[in-house]
């Protein structure tokens, strides 16, 4: 009954699902949407679990004062500390609001930008040609590259439209609908396979029936 | 010719470092041209009615803002100049609202625009689906109450709209980072309901939104920096993404030389 | 431009149906159909078609081979998406595979995730693999780890792993965004053998040129299928082909009568 339970769990709400997205009167249930604020809820108790689960390991961690200790200790100052502020400003209260401005949005912002440091280092490593598809996609990635800055225009009147307009409008198009598509089908055939019961890996164990 | 394969990185990041601050400190002043695309979108937000009523959903956190900001901007500014009644909104991405609240009361400051009149920040909202699926339905019950904390129904903008549906509302202006984004306001909100969507996106995500401007189903697309210095021509206030464009060109230059310098020294190697 | 305008009174098709689902029904039997010819061919032990080898997935186990002989640890990322995602469900297949293969080789697996929900999951799976392997000893529940559910800290959190513990091979396979290329290139700065799979396709180009394997959209659907060689679940891989086979023949008659007929209404068959 360990993995039967869960089991029936899932083909019960999908078939809910299907209900209510295909039949009239599932639709006019609204069904999904209980389904949808269920999850929500589900999300909020796992969160939540989540948060005293952080707290047991941590509080151990300092407790046996295992290596890197200190830093369980600036971990749960700060989720105490921010949820106790949190409780009693809000969201909008202005330390809350100062905290979150300058520590998380400037973080956040800060390891984005690595992204323009790591593509570029990417781009370098990568781009060789070594096979006929390897070059193939050296010379798109250069031709896109310099379409997308007015570099490219600088160098080419028509670069621009060549690289942003024909190239992304159509191969490039044509190429991702392709994945798109492929992609669906798949995404498709793992809902089936989880509705039918064939694919169990997300119940533990080997995945297969 | 072997080193030539083998740069150190850290090389390429102080160059690229650099580059940044000196195409910041001296512009080449590039021209860029403008494209069709961004002709298109402009349009589409041009040609609303002159009491038009725009959602303009920052989805998108601090990662994205050196992209979308700019593009907040400019699409803020352009409704302004035109009158309509912005409300801004979204879900999930918590940290939206936040960031473009200080940009929003600056321009609508200097366009003589009154909060909770002519615009209002709704803050984010949680529940996504749920979230977008509710305001069709009811937009106040959706939303509870506003950036500041004070019951939406209070504001006389959001008496104008009780719903968002085409009778209400005539366009939503989505900022498109990841999920959820512009495709859950398509399904949810606005091919339900035909109300125009017009997005604007990272230029990372460009290609995966192209099918969807090609069908018709987004309108316009602000695509990525680029796109968004040919709107900021377009509406005539040169901004942030125009600037960018000098040190995107100059990247965009040394990166191409990286890999071709790479090259030389592989098939250099190679022959041996 | 095509519009979709607001439907003015839903009403049931035959009495039953949303409008529009029709042929998404047909769709769903097909694929029901086609998945349970085939799982009954496979279980009665009658011939299937072949699947093509996947470059990506059959390098899971050499890049598990390489981290044991190291003596070094593997880590896996399912995605930053919840269990809601059709990518995070491919993954835990994945997950299911690694984890059995590293308790069968005793390697050290690490379970990076950004979402409380995979986190309980992958939990779970990687506990019953190694109880399933005769190992439940080796199972150590501190290495499957739930670092932030906030993108850029999760990133943060992941880099800090692999600069501290030092994994031979890193498998990232799931729902991914710009933390991607974060991944895949501090990897390689550590020599890791890196295998990226996603069906984001804005993300698929970062995984293409960081990774030493990507796999690319559906491949990752079919993973956990694959990977198990069980000719059951081959079955379903083979009649999701079929599918796509029939949903390709659809496309190019309707761009072959597009063509010849651009009023054509060959479209709207598939609107019901």
């Amino acid at each position: 009954m360990r993995k039967e339970g869960p089991m029936i769990v899932t083909v019960l709400s999908s078939l809910v699902v299907l209900f209510s997205n295909y039949f009239f009167l599932g639709q006019q249930w609204g069904l999904t949407d209980r389904l949808d604020y269920w999850f929500n809820i589900s999300y909020g108790i796992a969160l939540a679990l989540g948060f005293v689960n952080l707290t047991i390991i941590h509080w151990k961690y300092v407790q046996r004062r295992r290596e890197g200790w200190v830093y369980s200790v600036i971990l749960l100052l700060v989720m105490y500390g921010y949820l106790l502020l949190g409780i009693v400003e809000q969201h909008t209260g202005p330390t809350f609001s100062w905290i979150y401005d300058n520590m998380m949005t400037v973080l956040g912002a800060a390891v984005f930008s690595l992204l323009a440091f790591l593509i570029s280092s990417a781009a370098y490593r990568a781009f060789r040609i070594r096979t006929k598809e390897a070059t193939i996609l050296l010379v798109c990635a250069i031709f896109i590259l310099l379409a997308r800055a007015p570099i490219g225009d600088a160098i080419w009147s028509r670069w621009s439209y060549w690289g942003n307009e024909w190239f992304m409008g159509v191969l490039n198009t044509a190429g991702y609908r392709g994945i798109l598509l492929g992609a669906y089908v798949g995404a498709f055939a793992v809902a089936l396979r989880i509705l039918l019961g064939l694919e169990r890996a997300h119940l533990g164990g080997t995945g297969t029936q | 010719m072997e080193r030539l394969m083998k740069i150190d990185r850290r090389i390429i990041y102080l160059l690229g470092a650099a580059i940044v601050f000196l195409t910041m400190l001296y512009p080449l002043g590039l021209p860029v041209a403008i494209s069709d695309l961004a002709r298109q979108t402009y349009n589409e937000v041009e040609n609303l009615p002159d009491d038009a009523v725009v959602i303009l959903s920052p989805m998108y956190d601090s990662g994205a803002m050196g992209e979308l900001n700019p593009m907040f901007v400019a699409l803020f500014r352009h409704c302004a100049e035109r009158g309509y009644k912005i409300i801004i909104v979204n879900t999930q991405w918590v940290q939206g609202p936040q960031i473009v609240h200080k940009f929003a009361t600056e321009i609508a400051e200097e366009y003589g625009y009154v909060y909770g009149e002519d615009w209002i920040n709704l803050g984010s909202k949680p529940g996504a689906a749920i979230f977008l699926q509710t305001a069709v339905k009811d937009f106040w019950e959706a939303c509870i109450e506003d950036f500041n904390g004070q019951p939406v129904e209070s504001y006389p903008i959001m008496q104008l709209v009780p719903k968002v549906t085409a009778e209400y509302v005539d366009a939503c202006l989505v900022l498109n980072c990841g999920t959820p984004g512009a495709p859950e306001w398509l399904a949810y909100v606005c091919q339900p309901e035909g109300i125009k969507l017009v997005i604007g996106e990272i230029q990372m995500s460009v290609p995966e939104s192209m099918p969807y401007v090609q069908s018709g189903q987004y309108a316009g697309m602000i695509a990525g920096s680029r796109g968004c210095a040919e709107y900021e021509q377009l509406i005539g206030h040169p901004g942030q993404a125009l600037k960018a464009q000098d040190t995107m060109s100059a990247i965009a230059l040394m990166v191409t030389l990286f890999i071709i310098l790479g090259n030389i020294g592989y098939l250099a190697t190679r022959k041996k | 431009m095509m519009w979709f305008l607001a439907q003015e009174e839903a009403k049931p098709v035959l009495g039953l149906f949303v409008e529009g689902t029709i042929v998404d029904i047909i769709v769903v039997l097909l694929l029901g159909i086609l998945i349970w010819v085939m799982v009954s061919r496979a279980r009665t032990g009658r011939p299937i078609p072949e699947i093509k080898k996947i470059a990506g997935l059959e390098a899971i186990d050499e890049a598990i081979g390489r981290a044991t002989e190291m003596g070094r640890p593997v880590t896996f990322i399912p995605g930053i998406l919840s269990v809601s995602n059709a990518q995070t469900l491919a993954a835990f297949g994945v997950a299911s595979h690694v984890a059995r293969q590293c308790a069968r080789y005793d390697t050290r697996l690490l379970v990076l995730t950004c979402d409380p929900l995979p986190y309980a999951v992958l939990e779970e799976i990687t506990r019953q693999s190694y109880l399933e392997e005769g190992r439940p000893d080796a199972f150590n529940p501190d290495d499957v780890r739930f670092l932030s559910a906030e993108q850029f800290a999760f990133a943060s959190a992941v880099i800090g792993v692999y600069e501290r513990e030092r994994p031979a091979a890193n498998i990232m396979i799931g729902a991914f965004y710009a933390e991607s290329m974060i991944f895949a290139e501090t990897a390689s700065f550590q020599g890791m053998i890196s295998i990226g799979g996603t069906a984001h396709t804005h993300q698929l180009p970062f995984f293409v040129a960081a990774c030493d394997y990507a796999l690319i959209g559906e491949e990752i659907y079919a993973a956990s299928a694959y990977l198990s060689k069980e000719p059951v679940l081959y079955g379903t891989v083979v009649g999701q082909d079929i599918l796509k086979i029939l949903v390709w023949i659809i496309i190019l008659i309707g761009g072959i009568v597009a063509t010849v007929n651009p009023e054509t209404t060959f479209g709207k068959l598939f609107e019901f």
